[in-house]
């Protein structure tokens, strides 16, 4: 059963995704995509949150996540 | 000088015909003299709402195709001599009529009437343009539903565009009961999350079903909200109807039990 709380955040979330016009599967994939590459340099006790603001012309992209550690380089020989 | 206010909401069944006829008749309730005008080609039935159907001659397009003159095609209300209904009809000849010949015989009601109230076809192609173009404010109707709210919020997007003189939200069909057990969301969120200010809200009610071309019954909750409506539009005030008010407290409360158990 919905209730008033969830239809508003669901509105809110289906309006701002049409004003920024990007698709909600969008964000998903950006943070899975992100999950991938930011765990290559740390060791992450949360996935990367993803804020996408609409910013005059263009868009502010934020991105936010919690790691344990960092990773040491490795050098590759070449 | 005519306030012109075309009545829009972008979704499809949300009420847009049906409040510019209740509109229509509060405002003339008040002593407004009023018309409205149905641009809605092809779909129109703001003379089936206003029970006027079987008095149309001529139509808009016969005034646009210089057939007849503008008092030709105006119907009076058969009950307040302040009303009036300019219908649309003929869908062949629609698609030759633009904004600008529409604005040329809505100027030409400019002294004559205190309210223009135009019906606009639902969805923002062509006949949105044509219907927003010959306005100077729009009512953005819509339903405490995502579907509805989602198309007002791009409606309002285009309107912006417009640089009309005011936009404003309705929130049609709103169920006290639900608003009270925390189901539905309340109209001051939703006019939050359009970032529209809020010009009314109407309950949801048999009475306007059952009213359908033969005006609100006097006492009706809707008929009251209508007031209160047309009141915030010729007096700018902000006063909301208040659709909880049956669902609150001890009695409030039996009510909810039987309409959910109904």
């Amino acid at each position: 059963m919905k209730n008033q709380t969830d239809e508003i955040m669901r509105v809110e979330r289906v309006i701002n995704n049409d004003r920024l016009k990007i698709k909600e599967e969008f964000s998903r994939l950006l943070e899975k995509d992100l999950t991938c590459l930011l765990q290559e340099y740390f060791y992450l006790s949360s996935s990367p949150q993803v804020q996408i603001v609409k910013k005059g012309k263009g868009y502010g992209v934020s991105i936010e996540f919690d790691c344990s550690n960092l990773k040491s380089f490795i050098n590759i020989p070449n | 000088m005519a306030r012109k206010i075309v009545i829009t909401s972008g979704k499809g069944g949300v009420g847009k015909t049906t409040l510019t006829a209740n509109l229509g008749r509060a405002l003339a309730d008040l002593g407004c003299r009023v018309v409205v005008i149905d641009v809605d080609f092809g779909l129109n039935n703001l003379d089936v709402v206003l029970g006027v159907e079987n008095k149309i001659v001529y139509d808009l397009c016969d005034v646009v195709e210089g057939r007849c003159r503008i008092k030709q095609a105006l119907i009076q209300d058969e009950h307040k001599c302040n009303l009036f209904i300019l219908p649309s009809g003929n869908v062949s000849a629609s698609s030759m009529i633009s904004g600008q010949q529409i604005r040329l015989v809505i100027n030409g009601l400019d002294g004559v009437f205190d309210y223009i109230l135009i019906d606009c076809p639902a969805g923002i192609d062509v006949g949105f343009h044509r219907a927003v173009s010959c306005s100077d404010e729009a009512i953005v109707v819509a339903t405490p539903s995502v579907p509805s709210l989602r198309d007002a919020d791009k409606v309002i997007t285009v309107l912006k565009s417009y640089k009309l003189d005011k936009i404003k939200v309705v929130v049609n069909r709103a169920r006290g009961d639900l608003i009270m057990s925390d189901k539905m969301m309340y109209p001051k969120d939703i006019s939050e999350l359009l970032k529209t200010d809020l010009l009314g809200v109407l309950p949801e009610e048999d009475e306007v079903f059952l009213s359908s071309g033969y005006g609100l019954c006097k006492g009706s909750d809707s008929y009251k909200a209508y007031k209160v409506l047309a009141n915030n539009l010729v007096k700018n005030t902000e006063k909301i109807y208040d659709v909880t008010n049956k669902y609150s407290g001890f009695f409030g409360s039996i009510r909810r039990s039987i309409k959910r158990g109904i």
